[in-house]
């Protein structure tokens, strides 16, 4: 059995592939012009390192896995075709007016404040390239005033005329009624019939996309579905097709931001958007059963950002909660990875305006320049400097030697931008960077956990990225957490985590569903009114499944629930206990699921089921459980690690406020068993893990380094 | 022991540090005021993202809130983005709590207890807007206050929506709570949580929910900051708190130094009063000198006895706060250390300082008239500086639609409408157009919702919502345009609106640098209209803009229009109601801007081709908009010249200028014409 597992990012594009259990990672540049270029370049170093051509590998592949960042790029691009929206007629300003503030979609909160200089984003659909139809349909899903096709058709033409590619048609209420939606898509099929254009006129209609509530995302969802969906059709087609040439004959796998993947031809376009730190976070589950742990915050430290996401018991709330995608809020489910900026490269800064305050961030001086250690123009300091001062990173040693850094330019840097303003010594400001810089990524895992409900206190920190290994204690500890794992596969983390991912498939439709009347506290007695939801979702998976050539029995479903207090705008998302119901009890069951959960995130002085509680969206699950990458296991050797120190140096420890000498370890030498106090150092080629005088490291049976604070 | 006014703007400067506060701070390292205050500042947002995700209102749910953290002594330390003038006095009621009913056997204050209030009188803007507050304990000691504050709109008052157009006096107002303890041991009291809803019983729902909302988000802040004590210790955090205060107050001392020293002028006018027409009058004197300003409102009108539109002095501290801290302090932290340096004159008998007696439930409404005042003084002082970039026309100041009545599924509501209410126009920048649809000035990252929720949630069919032509400040960068929404009463025989709105004659906010102020707004509605049968029966001729509705009148029924204060009146199902909100100010000539951009403006119908030849003196293609660049500069420099045709000496102007005077019922709040002094008495009973 052989699986290949693909993860495009921005720099690198990394391999997992898998022999008969053994794993091996590759990296490769990305080629952003095609990205299937870097990816059989990563598949060409992973086939040499395992003895074999490219084509021997690609021939033997039985599953090949790809999350790719083809969307971003096409948005960046703006690669999209040309389209129309047809929307009803009164609301064609809907998307550029984005319900007022639509800037702060994207912004941070220092942004934010930053009124005086704030700017929409342009929509996609320029206004010019919009028409209203005459039509309308009310809150109940009645037609108020009916389609008037010869308007429809007059304002296709109009739109044809002004040369658009695709039509997008999002009307006012069409989840709970498409009928005008769907009609608008007859005509203009029929009026480009045996046209020399023909259907080379494609209709994307919001009741097929995102059949949810709220006119403003799901428009925005179905433009961006639209707009995407040509250039990766392209991009994925070609991929297909140099993929089938090298010998792989199977179907292409794509990894989807829900969790979970699904055949090529079984992938919408969003489906596909930001899916390779999802994979990072669905290997962190798995991980998470396979090191017996409950609650799991997944961190990359990279260059640039540091992303976090959270696996917990309770899945639903892992979701993004205000999903975005580019510059524009949609309404799609997709587990939420946050980004800051914050990573080795992250610019450290006084700030005038507060008497000279430290600040690192969220500027970067990325990869070209980098850091001043680079020596390629940098010159403001950053956090890779700091730690190259503080003695956690070896100048000869930075990704196994491969480049030399400069350390004198980098002390000159600190000394002059941050040391001698604030009138500290060199160490002084390192260490005071690496405070703050450790400190912004603190607050986001306190953030992050306690705005779900939980207590980062529970949670274990697995750390991933370049820089991750080298800040997690210090990101780690003061949020709270005890204990923090490092991979041995971390370079090609997200990669791996495709490896350990099912085929999924989600459905959902919004129906607002009275579940309990406001003041009264009746329950629900019309049962069809959501079985119905329901089943139409499971029909419709069912086929799903069996196109893709598997047996219903195959499949696992599963229930959740978009749900509020009556009159409340923001839901929350529950898995719901019953997947029909059937009586009172049922309706009762679903209730306290969600007062549970309710007050579990919100505290139980919140809640209020004297207003009334709704079922706004109802969203299916299908899950075909697929066979997962088993991490090789290793005998217990040794606790004693002395074989596996390569060295020592000084570096700085804020518990003695200096330096001390400090054993360094070479990673590829460390044994299961190993286990030994810090401070210590640990060395790998591509990353530094830096243990504090306050914690202990031990290697678990897997060769991960388990780092717990004493 | 009621607080005088003077009390209250004292309170909003930060007390003196105290011997203790002043040993703590000298417990900080080098970098726990970062670390810290950056921990602080992730603790606020998290509170705030749990309030609005509770909450129900309409202005709870768009984000026009605050949450804040005070010291022990009710110094705030830092409040959310946002709705900063409710944070200013936020901190008043808890003040008042520290030195009233903290050692006061009777009340006191212990761990989980939770107090609320909203009487204006003790620090409150206005009765909707409700705080709830609560004292955090650490080992014993009283470490700190937490509150969150929110607008509801609904307080028992006469009329329904809180702000009480035609109140003649604080007791039209309904419900003012002074502050009180309302829940013990981390749970709301029922007795009181019962008072408050036979109170509110208009919209009982939203006010349960959202005192909740209150609490629980004060829950969180409280657990937070009491994790905080224990894990630092309550020295670091009193020396932690004072230090945020202290670098707030420095760091405003030395942006306030940047800028020129000198004495700046603006005037703003509002257009109505209570439930009529007639002029107010704002008049601001900044005296700037050092790391100090002085805000004089000397010569602003006297206070009057026609309705709710008159403020407390603590009341327009706040709203410049709003202004400050969404600006010329955007990067600075918001603490009551900003307002140690800040000085406001407000002399007794002026609108803004109205006796005790006085309603005050439409004071946020009128002191719009201070943003639009602050707008033009601080273009005029920072636009020579390094703050260029910060200053901007005037946006729209805010125009409140309530609707109240049972709706589709018989459940009383009582409510705003929030996208008109958060889809002004931002004013023009010194080097951009102001944004389009932007937000609302009191809460400038909220948000308006979307029509398929109003609708679900009230009574109502929207029949357009879009961009308002014109509705700009033209310029040679135009404001942003302001939005129209015309609604329709539908799933009920008839439901009750009211409007706050006013400049139906003339904008607060005047341009900036040669810009235009923005357009008017007026009162539009079509009563016995036939519109739901027409649209059954596919009339195609319907309107889909203001324009049409109006020139056309293809609607069957009868065509009322008025000035946009629009007390509170029923509408049957089927009648149209139109909201037109404030698009922002211009800046610059308007003979300056890009034609190209002009044609664009066109194209997405932002200005239409009438202004654009008139105004704006461009010369295009009719129908592609296409600009004939060389016409257009002759066109440009003949009006150019005209100008100067125009034009007379400044003596000749004022000669010609004093001699007209507004109507008599214009000048019959105003004061003395024409510096606005005190002409009468006015009693309340």
């Amino acid at each position: 059995m052989i699986t290949v597992d693909l993860d495009t990012g921005g720099t690198f594009t990394d391999c997992f592939v898998v022999v008969d259990g053994v794993p091996v990672v590759a990296k490769a540049l990305t080629t952003h012009k095609r990205l299937s270029e870097g990816c059989l370049c990563a598949v060409e170093e992973a086939a040499s390192k395992i003895g074999m051509t490219r084509e021997q590998l690609l021939e033997r592949t039985d599953v090949y896995r790809y999350s790719t960042t083809i969307a971003t790029n096409a948005l960046i691009e703006k690669a999209g075709p040309t389209l129309g929206l047809m929307t009803t007629e009164g609301f064609e300003d809907t998307v550029a007016i984005g319900k007022g503030s639509s800037w702060s979609d994207v912004l941070t909160v220092k942004e934010i404040r930053k009124v005086s200089r704030v700017q929409k984003p342009e929509p996609i659909i320029p206004r010019t390239l919009t028409v209203g139809v005459k039509e309308r349909i009310d809150s109940l899903g009645h037609v108020v005033r009916p389609l008037d096709e010869d308007d429809v058709r007059e304002k296709l033409w109009r739109l044809v005329n002004k040369g658009v590619k695709g039509i997008v048609v999002s009307l006012l209420w069409s989840y709970l009624n498409p009928a005008h939606e769907q009609r608008i898509r007859e005509i203009i099929r029929a009026e480009f019939q045996g046209s020399s254009i023909g259907s080379a006129m494609p209709v994307v209609i919001s009741s097929e996309v995102c059949p949810k509530q709220w006119e403003y995302t799901r428009t925005v969802t179905t433009i961006l579905d639209a707009y995407l969906h040509e250039p990766v059709r392209r991009e994925l087609a070609g991929m297909t097709e140099d993929l089938s040439s090298r010998g792989y004959k199977k179907t292409l796998m794509m990894v989807h931001n829900t969790g979970g993947m699904a055949s090529l031809h079984r992938t919408t376009t969003l489906n596909s958007y930001s899916a390779g730190p999802v994979a990072g976070l669905v290997g962190s589950a798995h991980l998470s059963k396979v090191l017996g742990y409950q609650n799991v915050v997944l961190t990359d430290m990279g260059g640039t950002s540091f992303d976090l996401g959270i696996v917990a018991s309770e899945a639903t709330r892992s979701y993004e909660s205000k999903p975005v995608i580019g510059d524009w809020w949609v309404d799609v489910t997709m587990l939420q990875v946050k980004s800051i900026g914050a990573g080795g490269g992250s610019i450290a800064w006084l700030n005038p305006a507060l008497s000279n305050r430290l600040e690192v961030g969220p500027q970067s001086a990325r990869s070209e320049p980098g850091p001043v250690a680079y020596d390629r123009g940098g010159t403001e300091p950053t956090v890779t400097d700091a730690d190259i001062v503080l003695g956690y990173l070896d100048p000869e040693y930075y990704h196994g030697g491969r480049m030399k850094l400069r350390k004198d330019k980098t002390i000159e840097a600190i000394k002059n931008r941050i040391a001698d303003p604030l009138g500290l010594d060199v160490v002084q400001a390192a260490a005071l960077i690496k405070r703050v810089a450790d400190a912004n990524m603190a607050n986001t895992i306190f953030k992050e956990t306690a705005l779900r409900g939980y207590d980062p206190k529970d949670f274990v920190v697995f750390s991933a990225g370049g820089a991750g290994p080298t800040h997690c204690c210090g990101y780690s500890f003061p949020a709270g957490v005890k204990k923090v794992v490092t991979f041995p596969f971390s370079p090609a983390f997200c990669a791996m985590g495709s490896a350990t991912m099912d085929i999924v498939h989600l459905y959902e439709r919004s129906r607002r569903i009275t579940l309990l009347t406001p003041e009264t506290k009746e329950h629900l007695r019309d049962y069809a009114e959501f079985n119905d939801v329901v089943e139409a979702l499971r029909q419709k998976a069912l086929l799903d499944v069996v196109g893709e050539g598997f047996s219903p029995e195959d499949a696992v479903v599963s229930l959740e629930l978009d749900m509020k207090f009556g009159g409340q705008v923001h839901v929350l998302r529950i898995s719901s206990p019953k997947l029909m119901l059937r009586d009172e009890c049922d309706v009762q069951a679903v209730f306290e699921e969600f007062a549970r959960e309710y007050s579990d995130v919100y505290g139980a002085i919140a809640m209020y089921p004297e207003g009334g509680v709704e079922v706004t969206s109802c969203v299916l699950h299908i899950t075909i459980p697929q066979e997962k990458f088993e991490f090789p296991r290793y005998p217990f050797a040794r606790m004693d690690a002395t074989r596996a120190i390569k060295g020592s140096r000084e570096a700085f420890w804020e518990e003695h406020k200096g330096f001390r000498e400090t054993p360094v370890y070479d990673q590829r030498l460390l044994e299961c068993g190993n286990a030994f106090q810090g401070p210590a150092i640990v060395e790998a080629e591509s990353t530094t893990l830096v243990v504090p005088p306050s914690a202990r490291l031990t290697v678990d049976e897997y060769l991960n380094l388990v780092i717990e604070r004493t | 022991m009621r607080p005088s006014y003077e009390q209250l703007l004292d309170w909003i400067k930060p007390g003196p540090a105290t011997d203790d506060e002043t040993a703590c701070m000298e417990l900080l390292e080098p970098g726990d005021l970062e670390v810290y205050g950056s921990k602080i500042d992730e603790i606020i947002a998290e509170a705030k993202e749990i309030f609005m995700r509770i909450g129900v209102s309409a202005m709870l749910r768009t984000g026009d809130l605050v949450v804040a953290i005070c010291t022990a002594s009710g110094d705030m330390v830092a409040a959310s983005t946002g709705t900063y003038a409710q944070a200013v006095i936020s901190q008043l009621p808890v003040k008042f709590t520290v030195q009233n009913w903290l050692d006061n056997p009777t009340v006191g204050a212990k761990p989980g207890d939770i107090f609320y209030f909203n009487e204006p009188l003790y620090g409150s803007m206005h009765g909707p807007d409700q705080t709830a507050f609560m004292p955090v304990f650490n080992d014993g000691e009283l470490v700190a206050w937490v509150l969150a504050c929110v607008h509801q709109s609904e307080t028992g008052a006469t009329e329904p929506g809180g702000m009480v157009l035609r109140a003649a006096n604080r007791f039209y107002e309904g419900v003012k709570i002074t502050p009180i303890k309302f829940g013990e041991n981390y749970q709301l009291r029922d007795d009181l949580v019962e008072m408050l809803f036979n109170y509110m019983a208009r919209s009982p729902r939203v006010q349960m929910n959202d005192i909740r909302a209150r609490a629980a988000a004060c829950q969180r802040l409280e657990l937070r900051v009491s994790e905080l004590a224990k894990e630092k210790g309550n020295p670091f955090i009193k020396g932690l708190f004072r230090s945020v205060i202290t670098e707030s107050e420095k760091a405003v001392r030395a942006r306030t130094r940047s800028w020129n020293d000198g004495t700046y002028r603006a005037l703003a006018f509002q257009d109505h009063v209570g439930s009529e027409e007639g002029l107010l009058r704002c008049f601001v004197e900044m005296r700037k000198k050092g790391d100090r300003i002085e805000f004089d409102f000397t010569g602003t009108s006297p206070e009057h006895d026609a309705g709710a539109d008159l403020a407390m002095p603590h009341h327009v501290v706040a709203t410049g706060a709003q202004f400050l801290f969404s600006h010329v302090f955007h990067d600075l932290p918001v603490s009551s250390g900003a307002f140690a340096p800040l000085d406001w004159v407000l002399p007794a008998g002026t609108m803004f300082s109205a006796g005790p007696m006085a309603p005050v439930s439409r004071a946020p409404s009128l002191l719009a008239l201070v943003v639009a005042a602050l707008y033009e003084l601080f273009a005029k002082m920072a636009f020579d500086s390094e703050h260029r970039e910060l200053i901007l026309g005037g946006s729209g100041g805010g125009s409140s639609m309530n609707i109240v009545g049972l709706n589709q599924e018989g459940i009383a509501v009582s409510d705003i409408l929030s996208y008109p209410f958060n889809t002004e126009g931002q004013g023009a920048r010194t080097d951009m157009d102001g944004t389009d649809s932007n937000s609302f000035v009191y809460a400038p990252a909220s948000r308006g919702y979307d029509a398929e929720d109003s609708e679900s949630q009230l009574p109502l069919l929207t029949l357009f919502q879009n961009h308002r032509r014109d509705s700009c400040g033209f310029g040679k960068f135009r404001g942003g345009s302001g939005v129209v929404s015309a609604y329709v009463v539908h799933g009920t025989p008839e439901i009750s609106f009211s409007s706050g709105g006013r400049e139906s004659r003339m904008r607060m906010c005047q341009g900036i640098f040669g810009g235009y102020p923005s357009g008017v707004k007026i009162g539009i509605e079509v009563e016995n209209s036939r519109l739901f049968e027409q649209m059954r029966d596919g009339e195609a001729d319907l309107p889909s803009d203001i324009h049409q509705l109006v020139t056309e009148r293809t609607i069957d029924g009868t065509y009322k229009f008025s000035h946009n204060r629009r007390p509170l009146h029923r509408v049957r199902e089927g009648d149209v109601v139109i909201h037109l909100n404030g698009g922002g100010s211009g800046y610059g000539d308007v003979l300056e801007r890009d034609p190209e951009a002009l044609a664009e403006d066109m194209r997405r119908g932002i200005v239409s081709p009438e202004v654009a030849q008139d105004v704006f003196c461009i010369v295009f293609d009719g129908a592609t908009f296409e600009v004939d660049l060389e016409k257009t500069a002759e066109k440009r420099d003949e009006e150019r010249k005209d100008r100067l045709r125009r034009g007379r000496s400044y003596d000749e102007f004022e000669a010609e200028w004093l001699e007209k005077r507004p109507t008599a019922q214009a000048l019959k709040h105003y004061g003395s014409w024409p510096d606005a002094e005190k002409v009468r008495d006015i009693v309340r009973r």
